[in-house]
C-alpha cells in the first residue's frame, strides 16, 4: 500500500520538476535576450551578468555556457572561459567552436602546443551544415598567422598551401592569402596569389601592391618598380609600400653591376655607393661603436684603396674589381647599422644590391 | 524427521521481519528522496514565485521580512520542532526518543523551510531534508507497529536518504548518517543506509536527470609545497569555523533569553537582518550555490569572494539565531568555497611555488568549512571526493580537513549541533 502510494508522489514529483524546469528555460531564455543588447553594445560587465544568470537558469543550454565563455574571454576573465570550455569539450569533444574557443585562449596564454592541437581540433570540428568550408578557411587563416607569429614558418606555408589549394573564389581571401605568403617569405606563391586577383580585379590597390613587394623579395627590382607605380595611380600607397617602391627605385639607378650599362656608368655608380659608404662612416662616430676601433679604419682604408682603383683607365670593364667594390660598399654599411642605426634608403639600396648578387658581406 | 537446519518459527518470524524492513526501507527511501526532490523544487518555486527574475531593492528589503512573519506564527503556533536545521532534532529523537518524530515536524519543515530559504533567508536545504526524511521515515514505522528498535533505526535511513537525494552524494550522505545521526561509524546499520542511500539517488536522478549540482574544475596538485598551502588553508577554514559556531551561539543564545512572548516575531527580527542584507549583497540569498559554482570555477574576484564570506557568514548567524527554518550545510560550503577561492588567490600571487588556481582551493575550502563547522570530518572527505571524483583531491583535502576539525574542536570543543540543543536544553547521551 506504501509502495502503491509512492507511485502518485512520483508522478506529481516528476511533474512538478518538468514545471520547474520549464520555468527554469523561460527564464535563461529571458536572460540571454536581455544579453544580446549589452554585448552588441560592448558592455561586457551588463552581458556577462546576465549571462551568468541564463546559464544558471538552464544549466543544459550549452549555447548560453559558451556566450558566456566568449564574453568572459573578451573581458579578460580568461580563467573562467577556460573552465567553461573545458566543461563543455567534457561533453561535446568534437565541436570546432568550442575547440576554436579554447585555441584562442591558448594563444593569449601563449600555451602554443595546445593552441595547436586545439586549433587542429577546431579545423576537424563539427560546425553547422552549409559552415564547415567557410569555417574551416577562417580556421586555417587564424592558425596561419599563428604559426607565422611563432615563426613557425614550415608549418604555415603547409597550411597556406592547402588553403591555396581550395583556390577561394573570393579575390578578398586571395589577397590575404598572398599577404601571408609574403609573411612565410614565399615570394613565388604569394605572387601567384596576387596575380589570380588582378585577373579578376585588374586595379586591386592590394594586390597591385602586393605583387610588387613579391616581386621586389625575388630580385626583379624592375617589374616590383611596374606594379608598385601602378598601385600608386590608383591611390596613395602605405608607407611600406612606397618605402619597397623607392629602394626598387634606388637599386635600379644606383647597381653598378645592373645589365644593359656602359662600363663608365658602373664606375659612376661604384663611385657613388662607396662615396656613400665613406660618408656614413664619417659621420655617425662608428668607430666609438665598434667593438673593434681598428676594423672602422681598416674599412676605411679599403674604401680608399678601392676608389683610387676604380679611377684607373679600364676599371669598368673589370666585373671583379666591381664586385669587390660593391661587397666593400656594403660591408661598411652594415658596419654602421649597429653605430648608427637603420639605413637609410639610398644606403639600404646599397646593401641590397649586393645581395642581389649574391656579395657575400658579414 | 525435522532437519537441523529447518528454521524454527522466532527464525521465520525473524526473517520475515528482515524481508519487510529491507522492501520498508527501499519504499522509505524513495518516498524521503521524493520529499527531498520536491523540498528543492518548492525552495526554488518560492523564490522565483517572491522575487521574480530581477527584483528590486523593495522587494529585497521587504520580502524576507514579511514572509518570516507568517513563519514566526506558523514556527510558534503550529510547529515548533521545526527551527533550525533539522539535524539536531533528529539526533535528539534518534538518541533520546526511540526515533520518534512527531509526523506534524516534516510537513512543518517542509512549509517553513521552503518559505524561510524561498524568501531569501541564507540557509540550507539538507538540514531540513533531512528533517522531513527521518520524520517521514518514523512516522511510516510507527504506522506500521513495527518495534521499537526497528522503528529507531528507520530515522538514519530516511536521513540518509533525504540527504542522498538532496546533495546527490550517497556516499557521503551514508557517512553523515552514521558520523552525525548515530555517532557511530561502526553502526550496524550500514547496510540499510546504503540502500536507502542508493535508492533515493536513483529516484533523484530519474527525476532531475544526471545534473551535478556544482560543474567541478580539474584539480591536481601544482608542486609538492602547495601541501603546506593546504595546510594554511586548514588553519584559516579552522579560524573561519570557530568565529561562525560562536557567533551562532551567541546570538541563538541572546534570541533564547528574550522573552517568551517575543517568540513569534522573532524570525521577522532575522527577516529584517536579511532583507537589508540581501539589498546590498543579493549573493548571499537562500542556498546560493550558484555562486558557489563561480568560486570554484575562477569567476570571482578576490574582494567579491571576501566579502561573500563576511557576509554569507553574517547573514546565516543572523538567519539561524533568530528561529527561522534551514538548515547551516549549505551556508558552511558556500562561506568554505569563498573563503578558500580567496585563499587561493592569494597563494597564486605571493606563493614562491607555482600553485593551482583558486578554484582548487574554493573546492577543499568547502571541505575545510564543513569538518569544521559540522564536525563531520569523514564525510567532508567523501562529499568532496564524490564531487571532483578525483583521487589526487583527497590528501590535501585530509591535511587541511584535519588541521580545521584540530583548531575547530580546540576553540570550540563542543559540537555546534550538540552546542545548540543544550542550548534549548537538550543533553544528548555521551556514547
Amino acid at each position: 500500500m506504501l509502495a502503491a502510494a509512492a507511485i502518485p508522489l512520483f508522478l506529481f514529483t516528476r511533474t512538478m520538476a518538468a514545471w520547474n524546469r520549464e520555468s527554469n528555460v523561460a527564464a535563461g531564455r529571458s536572460w540571454y535576450e536581455r544579453a544580446s543588447e549589452p554585448l552588441k553594445q560592448h558592455n561586457s560587465v551588463t552581458a556577462i551578468e546576465y549571462l551568468r544568470k541564463a546559464a544558471a537558469a538552464d544549466r543544459n543550454n550549452e549555447q548560453y555556457s559558451l556566450t558566456l565563455a566568449e564574453a568572459l574571454d573578451g573581458d579578460g576573465q580568461v580563467e573562467e572561459a577556460r573552465q567553461i570550455l573545458l566543461r563543455l569539450r567534457n561533453s561535446q569533444p568534437e565541436d570546432g567552436r568550442i575547440n576554436l574557443d579554447l585555441a584562442r585562449i591558448s594563444v593569449k596564454d601563449d600555451e602554443v602546443e595546445i593552441a595547436r592541437k586545439y586549433y587542429h581540433q577546431a579545423l576537424y570540428g563539427m560546425w553547422p551544415a552549409g559552415q564547415v568550408e567557410p569555417e574551416q578557411s577562417r580556421i586555417r587563416m587564424e592558425l596561419v598567422r599563428f604559426l607565422l607569429s611563432q615563426q613557425d614558418i614550415s608549418n604555415a606555408v603547409s597550411e597556406l598551401l592547402i588553403l591555396a589549394a581550395y583556390n577561394p573564389s573570393d579575390t578578398a581571401t586571395k589577397a590575404e592569402l598572398g599577404l601571408l605568403f609574403l609573411q612565410a617569405d614565399e615570394p613565388n606563391r604569394a605572387l601567384n596569389q596576387f596575380l589570380d586577383v588582378l585577373k579578376l580585379e585588374p586595379t586591386s590597390t592590394i594586390a597591385l601592391a602586393g605583387a610588387g613587394e613579391a616581386e621586389f623579395r625575388s630580385g626583379n627590382d624592375e617589374a616590383a618598380k611596374r606594379w608598385l607605380q601602378s598601385a600608386a595611380q590608383q591611390g596613395p600607397l602605405s608607407a611600406e609600400a612606397q618605402h619597397t617602391l623607392d629602394l626598387a627605385g634606388l637599386i635600379l639607378s644606383g647597381d653598378a653591376l645592373a645589365n644593359g650599362i656602359d662600363a663608365r656608368e658602373r664606375v659612376r655608380r661604384l663611385t657613388q655607393s662607396l662615396m656613400r659608404a665613406s660618408d656614413r662612416l664619417d659621420t655617425c662616430g662608428i668607430q666609438s661603436a665598434l667593438s673593434d676601433p681598428g676594423a672602422a679604419e681598416t674599412l676605411k682604408e679599403e674604401i680608399k684603396q678601392m676608389l683610387k682603383q676604380v679611377g684607373r683607365q679600364g676599371a669598368g670593364a673589370d666585373l671583379n674589381l666591381l664586385r669587390d667594390g660593391l661587397r666593400i660598399a656594403s660591408s661598411a654599411e652594415l658596419a654602421g647599422t649597429k653605430a648608427c642605426g637603420p639605413l637609410s634608403a639610398p644606403n639600404e639600396a646599397i646593401v641590397l644590391a649586393a645581395k642581389r648578387h649574391k656579395l657575400n658581406t658579414p | 524427521m525435522i532437519s537441523n537446519d529447518a528454521p524454527t518459527g522466532l527464525q521465520k518470524l525473524a526473517n520475515r521481519e528482515n524481508q519487510v524492513f529491507l522492501a520498508l526501507t527501499i519504499v522509505i527511501a524513495v518516498i524521503a528522496g521524493l520529499s527531498a526532490v520536491l523540498f528543492t523544487l518548492a525552495i526554488q518555486g518560492t523564490q522565483h514565485f517572491l522575487f521574480g527574475l530581477s527584483p528590486s531593492w523593495t522587494r529585497l528589503l521587504l520580502v524576507p521580512m514579511l514572509v518570516s512573519i507568517v513563519t514566526g506564527f506558523l514556527l510558534a503556533r503550529f510547529f515548533p520542532g521545526a527551527r533550525g536545521s533539522g539535524v539536531p532534532q533528529t539526533k535528539a529523537a534518534y538518541h533520546l526518543q526511540e526515533g520518534r518524530i512527531e509526523a506534524s515536524i516534516p510537513i512543518g519543515k517542509f512549509i517553513t523551510g521552503a518559505l524561510c530559504v524561498g524568501s531569501g533567508h541564507s540557509m540550507g536545504r539538507e538540514g531540513p531534508s533531512v528533517q522531513i526524511g527521518a520524520g517521514l521515515a518514523s512516522a511510516i514505522g510507527r504506522w506500521f507497529k513495527l518495534s521499537p528498535e526497528r522503528a529507531k533505526s528507520l530515522v538514519p535511513v530516511g536521513a540518509a536518504a533525504a540527504l542522498a537525494a538532496a546533495f546527490n552524494t550517497p556516499v557521503a550522505a551514508v557517512l553523515f548518517s552514521l558520523e552525525e545521526i548515530i555517532g557511530d561509524m561502526n553502526a550496524p546499520l550500514i547496510g540499510s543506509t546504503v540502500v536507502a542511500s542508493v535508492s533515493a539517488v536513483i529516484v533523484e536522478r530519474s527525476i532531475l536527470g544526471d545534473e551535478v549540482l556544482f560543474r567541478v574544475p580539474a584539480y591536481h596538485l601544482v608542486h609538492p609545497a602547495e601541501l603546506i598551502g593546504y595546510a594554511f588553508l586548514g588553519i584559516v577554514g579552522g579560524l573561519v569555523s570557530v568565529a561562525f559556531c560562536k557567533g551562532l551561539l551567541r546570538l541563538r543564545a541572546f534570541f533564547l533569553n528574550l522573552p517568551a512572548r517575543t517568540l513569534i516575531f522573532q524570525p521577522a527580527i532575522g527577516g529584517v537582518a536579511a532583507g537589508i542584507m540581501l539589498v546590498f549583497v543579493p549573493q548571499v540569498m537562500g542556498v546560493g550555490y550558484q555562486y558557489v559554482d563561480q568560486a570554484m570555477n575562477g569567476g570571482l574576484v578576490l574582494k567579491i569572494m571576501l566579502l561573500l564570506c563576511l557576509a554569507k557568514l553574517v547573514a546565516t548567524i543572523i538567519s539561524y539565531a533568530s528561529g527561522n527554518a534551514g538548515g547551516i550545510f549549505a551556508p558552511s560550503l558556500y562561506i568554505g568555497a569563498m573563503a578558500g577561492g580567496a585563499f587561493g588567490i592569494l597563494m597564486q600571487r605571493y606563493a614562491p611555488f607555482p600553485t593551482g588556481g583558486p578554484g582548487a582551493y574554493a573546492l577543499v575550502g568547502m571541505g575545510v568549512l564543513f569538518a569544521g563547522i559540522i564536525r563531520a570530518p569523514m564525510t567532508s572527505v567523501f562529499m568532496i571526493f564524490e564531487l571532483t571524483q578525483d583521487y589526487q583531491i583527497l590528501v590535501p583535502l585530509m591535511v587541511a580537513n584535519m588541521i580545521s576539525l584540530l583548531i575547530s574542536k580546540h576553540f570550540q570543543p563542543k559540537p555546534v549541533y550538540q552546542a545548540l540543543l543544550e542550548q534549548t536544553g537538550i543533553y544528548l547521551p555521551k556514547d
